[in-house]
């Protein structure tokens, strides 16, 4: 069970002076219950590379796997596609409409063309998940708050069941608070209802603290790939590509440079504050000892 | 969907035509259109169909790109050839079969009104692709100046126009996120009969039309927090001037538009 691009490449407007490549030999494979970042600048074609892999752009060449089956052959069900890779956008604005909340989640699979007890059993579910609160349900969709309109959007996409879910940015645009909730659904996602989750995100802290594998793409390009700790150690280079590290391990590089013994590979803060505790004890003895040794 | 449409897009290369003032575009594709409607046979066509690829070939738009172009316009072709080739009565007739009857005259006309629609089209699709639509209203504004004294808001028509241009892109973005996000859930544009595809529709247009709006909104409050007030006593950033090239290329069309008024007395026999 899994998730294939191979060699696949995407180029607008082929043939005229608008040309642009933006993706270009790109190949991954997503496995069922993995939590994958993708990150990259602005334009380095993050976006266009999700929407391949529920067949929403096709590629210029190249194919997509799902499962094994390529799904831009001829009588592939796109729509079945579309529910077991679930996508929500950056704005849940481009995706609200219905005049309340509990219809708006009930489209998705409405379109399923599910019997009608099964429509409103999912949504029901898809809210509990979401922690959408009972009271929202007949609301307005477009009276909420932004991380609100968020959890609803994703709640009309779980009420599809799918075993991927592939997010852009779900946190753009949000206050920390609202941030760190819906970075928390996610994990709870992941971890309790085993779904794979795909998170297209800037943030390098959001990365860290969740992410099991990262991708980083540059001018269409997987350029790096591999677990935050190995990622993270190409700093120059990722800012050569307009990204950073996480602010954890810039202190512990800066405090590595002072002479202390910390571990460079912390990401975290939780890790670096136990880094930096070892390594605080271990001055500890030292400086005691020398303290006697003066005496 | 939208972004494949490649009527009126600028074309951005550089050229001579490209480089020319928008009224002088302007006025001349007014002109081209007037003497289109001028000519009436083989010699007046003639002469418009070598005016208009000199124009082409001046403006390094590839010919191809522009044949493109014409594609959407096919329809209104045909549906202008049938109805000169069929409706015109006239003698001699050249076939007849029941109630169908085709007339020397018919045919005369459905060919000319093709070729006519031909070149007009083009015609009108290079300035658009030769001028970018922030030059084309500088260019409307500064050409219909003259409208202000009939009490013509003429500087907020084109300050309308070139904002309607500019949320054109735009919006044609907005409308592909918002149809894939809906097509991510399932969504279906192009099945079933024509009352299910218009109720496709409104989960597209429901947040297309909330989005405008709001855009519209935060556009008049930026504009009105930098104190815009309007045309009067308002300066341009890049003002337009006429130059020698200009210059030629009025001649140029008013030698061209006499020639076609000359071909008016020139008899073939066709």
């Amino acid at each position: 069970m899994s998730l294939e691009l191979k060699n696949v490449n995407f180029t607008y407007n082929p043939g005229t002076p608008m040309q642009q490549d933006v993706l270009k030999d790109i190949n991954v494979t997503i496995e069922k219950g993995e939590f994958l970042a993708i990150m990259g600048h602005t334009g380095s074609g993050k976006s266009t590379l999700i929407q391949h892999m529920n067949a929403l752009v096709s590629p210029t060449s190249g194919q997509v796997l799902f499962d094994g089956q390529d799904i831009f052959a001829q009588g592939f069900d796109k729509r079945m596609l579309r529910s077991k890779v679930g996508m929500v956008f950056q704005y849940p604005e481009h995706q609200l409409f219905e005049e309340t909340v509990f219809e708006d989640i009930c489209f998705g699979p409405r379109n399923l063309k599910l019997s009608e007890e099964e429509v409103k059993a999912r949504a029901e579910e898809a809210m509990k998940l979401t922690g959408v609160p009972d009271d929202f349900r007949e609301r307005s969709p477009f009276e909420l708050s932004g991380g609100q309109k968020r959890r609803v959007a994703i709640a009309g996409v779980l009420a599809m069941k799918p075993e991927y879910l592939i997010l852009d940015e779900p946190t753009a645009g949000l206050d920390p608070g609202g941030r760190d909730e819906i970075l928390d659904l996610l994990k709870e996602l992941h971890e309790k209802s085993g779904i794979s989750i795909i998170l297209v995100s800037h943030s390098m802290e959001d990365i860290a603290n969740y992410a099991q594998r990262i991708l980083v793409l540059n001018a269409g390009r997987i350029v790096l790939s591999g677990t935050p700790r190995e990622v993270f150690r190409h700093a120059d280079e990722l800012a050569g590509y307009g990204l950073s590290v996480p602010q954890a391990a810039l202190i512990m590089h800066a405090l590595k440079e002072k002479g202390f013994d910390v571990d460079t590979d912390a990401n975290t803060v939780a890790e670096a504050k136990a880094s930096i505790l070892a390594a605080l004890a271990k001055r500890g003895v030292t400086a005691g000892k020398a303290g006697e040794a003066d005496a | 969907m939208l972004k494949d449409m490649t009527l009126g897009q600028y074309y951005p290369v550089d050229s001579m035509v490209h480089r020319l003032d928008p009224r002088t575009k302007l006025a001349g594709t007014l002109l081209y259109i007037i003497s289109l409607f001028i000519t009436n046979n083989v010699v007046g066509y003639a002469i418009a169909f070598l005016f208009l690829c000199l124009c082409i070939g001046l403006s390094h738009v590839p010919p191809k790109y522009i044949l493109k172009g014409l594609k959407p316009v096919l329809v209104l072709m045909f549906i202008s050839v049938f109805f000169n080739l069929f409706f015109i009565k006239g003698e001699p007739v050249l076939f007849s079969w029941k109630f169908i009857t085709i007339t020397q005259p018919g045919l005369r006309q459905a060919i000319l009104m093709a070729v006519r629609l031909v070149f007009l089209i083009s015609g009108s699709a290079l300035m658009t692709y030769t001028t970018t639509p922030t030059a084309l209203t500088d260019g409307m504004e500064k050409g219909l100046g003259f409208l202000k004294v009939f009490k013509v808001p003429v500087h907020e028509i084109a300050m309308m126009m070139s904002i309607a241009l500019r949320f054109i892109p735009i919006l044609a973005e907005e409308a592909d996120k918002i149809q894939k996000a809906q097509m991510a859930r399932g969504a279906v544009f192009d099945e079933g009969n024509l009352i299910q595809r218009a109720k496709a529709l409104v989960p597209l247009l429901v947040p297309l039309f909330i989005s405008a709006f709001r855009r519209a909104t935060d556009l008049a409050m930026a504009m009105e927090a930098r104190c815009y007030h309007g045309g009067d006593g308002r300066t341009k950033m890049h003002p337009l001037k006429y130059g020698r090239n200009d210059m030629l290329v009025y001649t140029a069309f008013l030698a061209y538009l006499a020639l076609v008024f000359i071909s008016r007395k020139i008899s073939i026999g066709i």
